[in-house]
């Protein structure tokens, strides 16, 4: 079929459906931008308008889960034989990191609701006074990254990946400027906005040297195309990928790629550090996976698997390293999180070096990529509940005292015992002491490497690399359990936290609990069933699986046929002149 | 089972309010759980050797992790002692803290810290048991840490938990391995964990027996404080005086014992665990007794000997003969009695006179009656003077030396004169307080007024040691009681063999009972001469010891962690600059460095690496005299912006380089490209510019020849790259299927145009909107900005 023949393809309602949560999402910003104009500024008012899109987001995503679940094709292309590679799916995993971000930016929201509620009681006082007006326009900026994060884990279209990156960073670069009087926000915003610039520079320059090799943006087909030609002395096609990969560390924050992380984590309103901690490092893991399990099934690339599993297992060693050894020495609160998160980063790229490992040969690791994925869905949804209480916790304190120093946590057993309370297991649960969900995370995570170590000796470096900085960060994070338990000075008064900041780092808590303990068991079959899904369940419409027996390099495809993913989309209708 | 520990670790919960209610009295309710729960774990408790009562409830069947419980001899005497003291503890505590304003925290951790340790010592899950094993740790932090107020205390409370914390990783990795060694070994996920099954098992020849066993005994060995990790303890003597007595003698201190004792079934054929724990047990037991003389605080002076006690059991595991498994199990259970009773003494004493230095006290027996007669007792007990409990203990262990064949003479020798120094300290506990003719030996002046001042200690602080100190008394006389209760059960659960235990004060006369009773009379008198001198001595032992303690594992402990800040500070100083800069040149560093990687490693592949560039030749073989000169001004403008000193002047070079490279790409036939280049790089000077006006002027920095360099192999990486692609044969692309359909499809012959506005028409659409909309923007900005400099105008 030739691509510029009058062909007015478009998306069926049925097919659109799929993508619900994206469109749902996409209208409440459009209502978030224009509701200013018909009901004034009210920020609390489009903040409710803003959950209500969020959760109906939610819903939607509830709902396609069940229609993917009952075997719905998930995928937006035009139809076409043979059946072009997707531009966008809808499949249980994009649904899986879908489902995570709505439910995070919930929480964001509902964070900010309560800063709020926080700034209208300390309207005026140096320091404490937080910028409400500028609610309609963080709204926006927030649901916009939100949505780029959605559309990272659900491509394997280059482009899309790129726009998807782009549509979630540059909202983040103004998000951390949101408090224009900060000075720190802006500095921080600036050196965001600079690293964003030249890794997005150094992905697109990667992403162009793939294209021009592979002659399509789509990774599915790139990697069906490598199983015929072993890339191992291929310049271009690793060039091409170191690129990818500068952009997905970027994102991931992983060391070298992290140096942005603290200064911004530190300049940013607190629910903007959350979300940032939280939601860009899950979208950049989520895109990380969706690559490698790509070229998982590639027997072509078994020569470069030990290379590449070094590679990324020593960029989470020492991601994790940097990250607690930096974060020893902090005063702020907030940067120690900001630095934990990096070396929390490092834990979860421990995962993604168990699915590289795995990949190539599917004979001889069994069970094996199924253990790694468990165990990153389950870290996630473990570091998603701690990082909300803790941030959440120090946003109280901060909002109270003004300032989220050490100091401000003296005697916080005393002064606030509700939000110490939670802060402390919140933090126990950092360090992944049981019976918390912190432990039962790292337990997955140290029991699948143990399992790759078992096929790869050499991963019992990882294994004991996670373990010793785990003994690192016991230090730090029982440094703040200190000052809040161990010193006091009766000089200082209580700290009053709003109920709904309450409710959520309790909540958090709880939550916590009840996965070290109950759900533990729980936890780690669901996680165990998502990537069963996730690994084994043929992804609609994955084209070129089975390569052609003649063993034709794709470039002897014909012209006509679909090498244009670049406009599958959008090919407008052909007509005369 | 699972009750008995979750009750204390619930009413630990609402201590906190119960005190709020009851006040005071409060104690007293919290003490009648550990009776409770103490009385209904001893009546089920098994009396017949390797008897054992189970109970198990599945919790994450796939990692074969079960809530396991096992309460058998071993794991029933420990439930014991942790119930019964501490009540006694609790009681004590209610006291002795009466005017602390947190008393209601520690009644609350104190439960905690009980429930924690019953479940450790009953559970039979190898996970299970690490979760109550860490719990423990932390409830030792928050008691060693109590006294918050102190930043000696704070410090003592970190270094513990840093100590133990770290062995309890240890011991996971330990048990992670031990897990899996069985698994392979073919036992079910849910029994691979089970210890009572794993104790059944041979394991020894698995490849990971060996070092799951290493980091088992680690572990264990940071819980129970044997050299030359035993540095926390004594600095964990800050913590308040109950605590001390419950968790640092009686029971956390032995949980690593406790652990030893419970896989000695599994690794007791085990040469490595003969070995490491007969020879550590032998110095620590040596090494700390000596320590111990050369303290003054009564306290220090305890926590060391109980250090000594420690590596005795961990000795007397390690040999694992018959004899030595019944002397460890009855010298636990007598240590357990007398040193709580002495620290509880020794409380009562601070309590009393506002001191603990050994030196300061004298003359308290009038004042202090029942004090100084539990006193005497535990510290006799503590000695191994008959007819008390712990001079059974010391016959038994005394004889399971004697009964080793090569190394018996040595150990023999060992324990021998770490006795003689543990019987000189239990009679300076116990003598100079009560009986020292005048305190202040020192010839510091008399008596200090406080101990004239002091009085008897109330009733609940009376009633933990002499309790204890009567007990110990009691079954040191009929010593039957303990081995048919529990010793025998307790032994064989720790040889994994039915050992049946029969304890005699007399042993009549045979050549064996009276060699060890002559050693028995030989040991106790040399530590009655020791103890004549010790006082004598002390400054000079003291001495020597502070001087070891500069050397000692304390200091490597500090300094390891002064390095380790050190480098924290290091790493954050290097990687985190704050200098946008740096940041810049890391992210260029990572591009060449990566990329340098790829290119060797496609260069290591075998093929030269010149197949994959462009020709040499065939770049040089068709080149005008004015591209050459092109590219020479091109270079030339480079180098005159990098070397020229004012920010205008460096931007406008960097502009005429683009100017140039446009005219380059005119050469080649790309008009199109040119303007847009031409254009774009307008823009970019005036922007600078204007930005730059604002900046001040440039400053020379240190790094410029660094930042040349990175510049410099950045480009070489790049034109590298370049070249690479060059070389590639390009898949047929969509730009001749475009070439091909654009005069008959769109009637237009210049592509670019074509493409524009036909192909794609929509997008371009879409881009003029963009375009539109953004303007429109800006031009809402501008308006907003002139209105409000109005605005300004005017008021």
């Amino acid at each position: 079929m030739n691509p510029l023949t009058p062909n007015t393809w478009l998306p069926t309602a049925a097919e659109l459906r799929l993508f619900a949560p994206e469109l749902i999402l996409i209208a409440t910003i459009v209502a978030v931008l224009v509701a200013p104009i018909l009901i004034g500024r009210r920020p609390v008012a489009v903040a409710f308008l803003a959950l209500a899109g969020v959760l109906a987001g939610l819903y939607a995503c509830g709902a396609v889960a069940v229609q993917v679940g009952a075997g719905a094709q998930g995928v937006l292309s035009p139809p076409a034989e043979p059946p072009l590679p997707p531009m966008l799916m809808a499949d249980r995993f994009s649904l899986f990191f879908k489902l995570f971000l709505l439910v995070t930016l919930a929480a964001i929201v509902w964070l900010w609701m309560i800063g709020a509620g926080q700034a209208q009681r300390w309207a005026g006082v140096e320091n404490r006074a937080r910028p409400l007006a500028a609610g309609p326009e963080f709204f926006v900026l927030l649901l916009t990254s939100a949505l780029g994060m959605m559309l990272m884990v659900g491509s394997l279209n280059l482009l899309v990946i790129l726009i998807a990156i782009e549509t979630a960073s540059l909202p983040s670069y103004a998000l951390v400027a949101t408090d224009k009087r900060s000075r720190l926000g802006a500095e921080a915003s600036l050196k965001y906005v600079m690293f964003g610039a030249v890794s997005t520079a150094i992905m697109a320059y990667g992403i162009s040297l793939l294209y021009g090799r592979f002659g399509t943006l789509d990774l599915s087909t790139i990697a069906a195309q490598i199983a015929w030609m072993p890339p191992a002395a291929d310049l271009v096609f690793w060039l091409g990928l170191l690129g990818l990969g500068t952009g997905i560390a970027f994102k991931v924050a992983a060391v070298p790629m992290h140096l942005w992380c603290p200064d911004v984590f530190e300049g940013a309103p607190i629910e903007v550090t959350t979300w940032l901690s939280v939601a860009s490092k899950a979208a950049g893991l989520g895109l990380l996976l969706r690559v490698v399990e790509a070229f998982s099934a590639s027997a072509a690339l078994s020569d470069a698997v030990v290379p590449l599993t070094w590679a990324v297992g020593v960029l989470a060693s020492v991601t994790c390293t940097v990250g607690n050894l930096a974060a020893l020495r902090q005063e702020s609160v907030k940067r120690i999180l900001a630095y934990s998160s990096i070396a929390h980063a490092g834990y979860m790229l421990m995962a993604g070096a168990i699915l590289v490992a795995a990949s190539g040969d599917a004979a001889a690791h069994g069970d094996l990529p199924r253990a790694g994925m468990a165990a990153l869905v389950a870290y996630l949804l473990v570091y998603v509940t701690m990082n909300v209480g803790a941030f959440g916790a120090t946003a109280l304190v901060a909002w109270q005292t003004g300032s989220d120093h050490l100091s401000s946590f003296t005697g916080l057993g005393r002064r606030a015992p509700w939000v110490a309370l939670p802060m402390a297991l919140c933090l126990f649960s950092l360090v992944g002491l049981p019976p918390l969900g912190g432990f039962a995370a790292k337990w997955f995570l140290l029991v699948a490497l143990g399992k790759a170590a078992g096929v790869h000796p050499w991963l019992w470096v990882l294994v004991t690399v996670a373990v010793l900085n785990t003994a690192l960060s016991l230090y730090y994070y029982v440094r703040i359990i200190r000052q809040m338990y161990l010193t006091d000075d009766d000089a200082l008064p209580p700290v009053r936290a709003p109920g709904g900041g309450l409710v959520m780092v309790n909540a958090c808590a709880v939550l916590l609990l009840l996965l070290g303990t109950l759900w533990f068991s729980p936890l780690g079959q669901r996680a165990g069933r998502l990537a069963t899904h996730v690994f084994y369940s043929p992804v609609p419409a994955r084209p070129q699986e089975v390569p052609s027996p003649t063993g034709h390099p794709p470039a002897a495809l014909p012209a006509e046929a679909p090498r244009m993913a670049l406009s599958a989309g959008h090919t407008p209708p052909y007509h005369g002149k | 089972m699972l009750w008995t520990i979750l009750i204390p670790l619930a009413v630990a919960g609402v201590a906190p309010w119960l005190h709020r209610v009851l006040r005071a009295r409060a104690i007293w309710l919290l003490a009648l759980v550990p009776v409770g729960v103490g009385t209904a774990l001893a009546l089920r408790v098994p009396r017949e050797p390797l008897g054992a009562w189970m109970e198990a409830a599945e919790w994450i069947p796939e990692l074969g992790i079960t809530l396991a419980f096992r309460l058998d001899g071993l794991s029933g005497t420990f439930a014991l002692l942790i119930c019964g003291i501490g009540a006694l503890v609790l009681l004590y505590a209610g006291a002795y803290m009466r005017t602390d304003p947190h008393l209601h925290r520690m009644g609350g951790l104190l439960l905690l810290f009980l429930g924690a340790m019953l479940g450790l010592v009953l559970s039979d899950d190898l996970f299970v048991l690490f979760v109550f094993w860490e719990l423990t740790s932390v409830a030792s932090y928050l008691l060693i840490g109590f006294k918050h107020e102190k930043q000696e205390a704070r410090d003592a409370a970190q270094k513990a938990l840093l100590v133990t914390g770290a062995g309890g990783l240890a011991l996971l990795a330990g048990f992670v391995l031990l897990h899996s060694a069985a698994s392979d070994a073919g036992l079910p996920m849910e029994q691979a964990a089970r210890i009572s099954v794993l104790a059944a098992t041979d394991l020894s020849g698995h490849h990971l027996f060996t070092p799951a066993l290493l980091l088992i005994v680690l572990g264990a060995f940071s819980k129970s404080a044997q050299m030359p990790l035993h540095f926390w303890l004594p600095s964990a003597m800050t913590a308040p005086t109950p605590v001390s007595a419950y968790l640092h003698s009686a029971t956390m201190v032995k949980a690593g014992v406790f652990l030893l004792a419970r896989l000695n079934p599994l690794f007791g054929d085990s040469a490595v665990w003969h070995v490491l724990l007969t020879v550590t047990g032998a110095v620590t037991m040596l090494v700390a007794a000596a320590l111990a003389a050369g303290q003054s605080d009564l306290k220090r002076i305890l926590a060391y000997t109980t250090v000594s006690v420690l590596g005795t059991l961990t000795m007397l595991i390690g040999v694992g003969t018959d004899l030595a498994i019944k002397a460890a199990a009855v010298y636990l259970v007598a240590h357990a009695c007398y040193k709580a009773a002495l620290f509880m003494i020794a409380g009562s004493l601070e309590h009393a006179t506002g001191t603990r230095d050994i030196r300061q006290l004298g003359g308290l027996f009038r004042a202090m009656p029942v004090t100084a007669v539990s006193g005497v007792l535990a510290a006799f007990s503590m000695a191994g003077a008959p007819p008390l409990f712990g001079f059974v203990g010391k016959e038994l262990l005394l004889k399971a030396k004697l009964d080793l064949e090569q190394l018996g003479v040595v150990l023999l020798l060992v324990a021998t004169l770490a006795n003689v120094f543990l019987i000189a300290l239990a009679l300076a506990v116990a003598i100079w307080p009560f009986f020292a003719p005048s305190a202040g030996w020192l010839r510091r002046g008399p008596r200090s007024a406080a101990c004239r001042l002091a009085h008897e200690a109330p009733l609940p602080m009376l009633a933990g040691p002499l309790l204890l100190a009567i007990g110990g008394l009691f079954v040191g006389l009929i010593p039957g009681v303990f081995d048919r209760a529990l010793g025998s059960a307790m032994a064989s659960a720790i040889g994994g063999r039915p050992i049946m235990m029969e304890l005699k004060l007399w042993h009549g006369v045979s050549p064996a009972a009276l060699t060890v009773l002559g050693i028995s009379i030989v040991t106790l008198t040399l530590g009655f001469l020791l103890f004549l001198r010790l006082r004598a001595w002390l400054t000079h032992i003291a001495a020597v010891v502070a001087r070891l303690g500069r050397r000692g594992p304390a200091r490597v402990y500090d300094l390891a962690l002064t390095g380790l800040f050190a480098s924290a500070d290091r790493v954050t100083r290097l990687t985190q600059t704050g200098s946008l800069r740096q940041y810049v040149r890391v992210i260029l560093l990572v591009l060449i460095v990566t990329s340098l990687g790829v290119v060797l490693s496609a260069a290591l592949d075998g093929r030269p690496l010149s197949h994959r560039l462009v020709s040499a030749d065939g770049l040089l073989a068709a080149w005008y005299w004015h591209e050459l000169v092109l590219v020479l001004l091109i270079l030339t403008g480079a180098t005159a912006a990098l070397l020229s000193r004012s920010h205008v002047s460096a931007i406008a070079l960097l502009g005429v380089t683009g100017l140039l490279i446009a005219a380059l790409f005119a050469l080649f036939s790309a008009p199109d490209l040119a303007i847009t280049q031409i254009l774009v790089e307008a823009l970019t000077v005036i922007l600078l510019v204007l930005v730059l006006y604002r900046l001040p002027e440039r400053t020379e920095h240190k790094a410029r020849f660094a930042d040349t360099a990175i510049a410099l192999a950045a480009g070489a990486v790049m034109a590298g790259i370049v070249l690479a692609t060059a070389a590639l044969h390009l898949p047929a692309t969509v730009s001749e299927h475009l070439a091909r359909l654009a005069k008959p499809g769109a009637h237009g012959r210049n592509i670019v145009n074509v493409i524009l506005v036909d192909f794609r028409a929509l997008d371009t659409l879409g881009e003029i909107t963009v375009v539109a909309a953004a303007g429109l923007g800006v031009y809402a900005l501008i308006k907003l900005y002139r209105r409000r400099k109005a605005g300004e105008g005017t008021s």
